[in-house]
């Protein structure tokens, strides 16, 4: 099963991916086996030949995990999906994720209409940063990460992160508590009271 | 020692159904209810045409004026954090540190309409059922479903349904006209009930009684929309109105007939010819309207709502009930199941937020073909069941007198 890691959801801009601009983000995985990632692209070049590359390097730029698309596998306001094998040791390391235009003959290509990737206009992933050509950027690719799990594990982890969030609310959960005991005493008295009713 | 129905007292059945409701109240969460809600706070502010023009904007504007008003209150409740909290995107609110307070926050008036539907309810039938009605209204699956977990607007409509049915039962037709006016003033649905109170009145006064009645609250809340074209294009000619209406018959070039019409005044013609005079009768022709939109439409699963009571008048009328309300229950749980996650188990989102990012896994486990198979099957099974049920709820309806 896959569970969600990271997320940056905000996508109020977009930043393009052509033959002269490649686009990166670097980001920390939470968890280990980091397996997919989630992007939103824009293509308008929906009958074009054109192919990309979206990799996943090291802190060392190393290649881990690569995927190449073609326009035919991208769509207008899309997900693109990039599920991979999952990487062991990810929980805490920097990584860099890269989207770029694999050059091309030039009869190839039909036409210069380039990509285009959801971002956030602001800095809202405070782990990492948007780069374009290698350059810091202002805002944050909107992506969704997921790292793969056992469902017992995912339902571990649900239920850890689920703790945690109460608890970020004690006065919320005090009252909850309160309440929920109170409706059921006031519903057994009740019943209590029928149950005495009906022996005498 | 046997357990009897008789012997509890409403108020513990209340008290488990408000139990149960509060336990789960906060911790699920559907689309709808932020999409609506977030549509809300811009009533009043935006102007009505700008506002109309929203795609989602699809309820009279009863509705949204005292959504707005309920809104404002929570807004104070919450110390003015509930505006702020539902301006965030969909997965940072859900990781919200107070998201589980303010879901409660946000349902409550969709749990206190629901509660004040009940107990109007269990006055439509004699007073030895009302322990009986309050318990299947409070642990019935479709009711907790489409309001404590899903929080289906609906419920305000029905509500005013309820209670026009009520009058109707305390034969004080103007009431009765009045509350299914404000129904259909809080969404076009119920529209189809009131030829029924129409011709279940006697004399010409009552009927002109009525139509004024029904008629005024319609017209008095829409008169700031009534030239508004974007209005009747979101409400009457909108995506859901074409759903309801899709199931037609060709008969010619541009001309067919529309099923679920054509079954819908059949009933009513049918109504008319019986001359109709018991309240048990004129409730199952009232409830039945909405039957033939769940067998000949692809409806949207929060709609059933619009028929929990008539399953309710089933199980109370009809004897043996069970075998046939657990298919019902079990073909309409299936295609919750078999639907996109938004509609399963995208609800616990607030406990796991990866759920809210999960597209349609069965689909994608099963495959197109296998899904739409699986949704078809248990449509058929749903409608199979639905026509059986009102088939005996009429039965029953026609001879009984356990709503006099």
């Amino acid at each position: 099963m896959r569970r969600l890691d990271l997320l940056q959801p905000v996508a109020d801009d977009e930043v393009n991916v052509g033959v002269q601009s490649n686009v990166s983000q670097s980001f920390i995985p939470q968890h280990a086996n980091l397996s997919s990632i989630q992007l939103r692209v824009s293509n308008p070049d929906l009958q074009g030949n054109k192919s990309y590359l979206v990799a996943i390097l090291d802190q060392n730029h190393k290649l881990l995990r690569s995927l190449v698309v073609t326009d035919a596998n991208l769509g207008w306001e899309a997900p693109l999906r990039f599920d991979f094998a999952p990487i062991a040791n990810s929980n805490k390391q920097l990584f860099f994720l890269t989207i770029s235009q694999i050059p091309q003959i030039p009869e190839a290509s039909t036409s210069a209409k380039s990509l285009g990737i959801s971002t956030s206009t602001q800095d809202l992933y405070p782990d990492g940063s948007l780069l374009i050509n290698n350059q810091k950027a202002p805002g944050d690719l909107t992506f969704q990460m997921f790292y793969q799990t056992s469902a017992g594990e995912f339902i571990k982890d649900s239920l850890i992160d689920f703790k945690k969030h109460a608890s970020a609310d004690p006065g919320f959960i005090t009252v909850f508590v309160v309440v929920e005991i109170l409706l059921l005493w006031l519903m057994l008295k009740r019943l209590t009271k029928i149950g005495a009713g009906k022996r005498t | 020692m046997k357990f009897s129905f008789s012997k509890v007292l409403p108020a513990s059945v209340l008290l488990l159904g408000i139990f149960l409701r509060v336990l789960i109240a906060p911790f699920t969460l559907n689309w709808d209810l932020l999409a609506n809600s977030r549509l809300i706070t811009e009533w009043g502010i935006l102007p009505i045409a700008e506002f109309y023009k929203q795609p989602l904007a699809a309820y009279p504007p009863l509705l949204y004026g005292l959504l707005k008003i309920v809104l404002q209150i929570s807004q104070f409740i919450s110390g003015n954090q509930l505006f702020s909290w539902l301006s965030l995107h969909d997965v940072a609110l859900l990781h919200h540190p107070h998201v589980f307070r303010l879901l409660l926050l946000l349902k409550t008036p969709y749990l206190l309409a629901e509660i004040l539907t009940a107990i109007v309810l269990t006055k439509l039938f004699e007073p030895k059922y009302e322990t009986r009605v309050l318990l299947l209204w409070m642990l019935s699956p479709f009711i907790f479903f489409t309001i404590a977990i899903w929080s289906n607007i609906d419920i305000f409509p029905l509500c005013a349904l309820i209670v026009s049915l009520f009058f109707v039962k305390k034969k004080l037709p103007f009431a009765a006209s009045v509350s299914l006016g404000i129904s259909v003033a809080l969404k076009m649905f119920p529209v189809f009930i009131f030829p029924f109170l129409f011709f279940y009145q006697k004399h010409k006064f009552q009927k002109l009684q009525v139509l004024i009645g029904f008629v005024l609250p319609i017209l008095i809340t829409h008169l700031p929309v009534l030239t508004l074209g974007q209005y009747w294009s979101h409400t009457i000619t909108s995506g859901y109105s074409k759903q309801i209406l899709y199931t037609i018959l060709p008969i010619g070039p541009d001309r067919a007939l529309v099923y679920y019409y054509l079954v819908y005044f059949l009933l009513l013609f049918h109504f008319i010819r019986k001359s109709i005079t018991d309240f048990s009768d004129y409730l199952f022709y009232a409830l039945a309207t909405f039957v033939p939109l769940f067998i000949l439409s692809r409806f949207n699963l929060q709609w059933i709502l619009w028929i929990a009571p008539l399953f309710i008048v089933y199980q109370i009328l009809v004897p043996k009930p069970n075998t046939f309300w657990l298919f019902l229950t079990l073909a309409f749980f299936a295609l919750v199941g078999a639907s996109q996650s938004s509609l399963n188990i995208g609800m616990l989102a607030p406990i796991e937020s990866t759920f809210w990012v999960w597209d349609w896994p069965l689909k994608q486990k099963l495959g197109g073909e296998l899904t739409t198979m699986l949704l078809n099957n248990a449509h058929t099974l749903f409608s199979g069941v639905l026509i059986w049920i009102t088939y005996l709820v009429y039965k029953y309806a026609l001879k009984s007198h356990a709503t006099t």
